[in-house]
């Protein structure tokens, strides 16, 4: 270590109040680049020495733990709406398993029929229908033919007008009870 | 009073976990032993001299809000250093990279604020300036150990780096700052 490594290396102790040993104080004196190096540290030693704060500690230190508390209080509700949250996913997600394993189909055997048909959500086969909709298989169409089919389908898409309808005009004479056995007599 | 001694009495780890025990008469402690040289470090790093009391007090609240991440490897006067220089990065990062000192702050009269006599020669200023520009590690590493007499162990435990990485910076502040100064 050279006399000017060992002079750096004195010089926060001295900055802070130390004095210098008469072979340093000779090196300070003969070294100009020691010098000016002593003259940046003992400036920046006492660079803001006359600091003092506006407020009191203690009223500081109020202000600083009122607003730490505010903080916490502020991230608690904030985790308190994130798990609120959280746990309204969970819930919705719970009751949508539900639905969808209460409203789906059976599951297809494997090699299930090749007349399966795509539902919408109306229940009636559409173009749109794609491969998320839900499938129903009906083993009855399996035997009939391509020509036999597109007739049925035909007759299916015939609008409900067209089909047998029920007449309510008289039904408002019937009493609760006729009301009944002409349901239970359409619906066989 | 015979409160206010028996804090004074002890270490900072002892208040910190008084403090953390719910004894708030040890965070008043904690502000009364280093507010000041906090006030001092930010201002020497180049906070403007009327943002100061609020930098400190940024800086104590970020430290007590985040307690747990002092571990005491450092000295919590060293750990508090680095928060305000991360408020100060953040601060100046905010202000696009302009230099914090401005010519209002030094035209303040001597009279017309409690800050009075931080407003210093022009020299001092050159001085506050030259650091301002210094890489942050550097000005961290030369004043914490220019005004707290921290060794580098110690530098290089606040900071995270080594001891020698820090007084390789030590170093580089040293040169840059005479010839920024001079």
């Amino acid at each position: 270590m050279t006399a000017c490594e060992r002079l750096s290396d004195r010089m926060p102790e001295v900055a802070a109040g130390a004095g210098w040993s008469a072979l340093e104080a000779a090196h300070l004196s003969d070294c100009a680049d020691c010098a000016a190096e002593w003259d940046v540290v003992r400036r920046t030693a006492a660079l803001g020495a006359g600091f003092t704060m506006r407020q009191e500690p203690p009223a500081i230190a109020r202000a600083v733990l009122d607003r730490v508390a505010e903080a916490k209080c502020a991230e608690r509700r904030r985790s308190g709406i994130v798990r609120r949250a959280v746990g309204v996913a969970a819930a919705a997600s719970v009751v949508l398993a539900a639905w969808v394993t209460l409203h789906r189909p059976h599951a297809a055997p494997a090699g299930r029929g090749a007349n399966a048909v795509p539902m919408a959500s109306t229940g009636r086969p559409t173009a749109s229908d794609s491969a998320a909709t839900l499938t129903l298989d009906i083993a009855e169409l399996d035997g009939l033919s391509t020509a036999e089919l597109t007739d049925l389908l035909d007759r299916m898409d015939l609008p409900l007008s067209t089909g047998r309808t029920v007449d309510p005009s008289g039904a408002g004479d019937l009493t609760h009870d006729e009301l009944e056995r002409v349901l239970r007599s359409l619906e066989g | 009073m015979r409160a206010t001694t028996e804090a004074e009495a002890k270490s900072d780890a002892d208040l910190v976990a008084a403090y953390r025990g719910g004894d708030e008469s040890a965070a008043t402690e904690l502000v009364r032993r280093h507010g000041v040289a906090l006030g001092r470090f930010l201002y020497s790093a180049g906070a403007a001299p009327a943002d100061v009391d609020d930098l400190v007090q940024e800086t104590l609240f970020r430290a007590f809000r985040r307690l747990d991440g002092w571990r005491g490897e450092a000295s919590f006067r060293s750990w508090t250093f680095t928060i305000a220089g991360n408020l100060l990065k953040d601060a100046y990062r905010r202000r696009k990279g302009r230099t914090m000192l401005s010519i209002e702050d030094r035209d303040i009269p001597m009279h017309a604020d409690p800050h009075a006599e931080l407003a210093a020669s022009e020299a001092e200023e050159r001085l506050r300036d030259g650091l301002a520009r210094l890489p942050r590690l550097q000005r961290e590493v030369f004043l914490l150990r220019v005004q707290e007499g921290s060794d580098y162990e110690t530098i290089a435990a606040a900071l995270g780096t080594t001891p020698g990485a820090a007084r390789v910076h030590y170093h580089h502040a040293v040169k840059r700052l005479k010839e920024l100064v001079s």
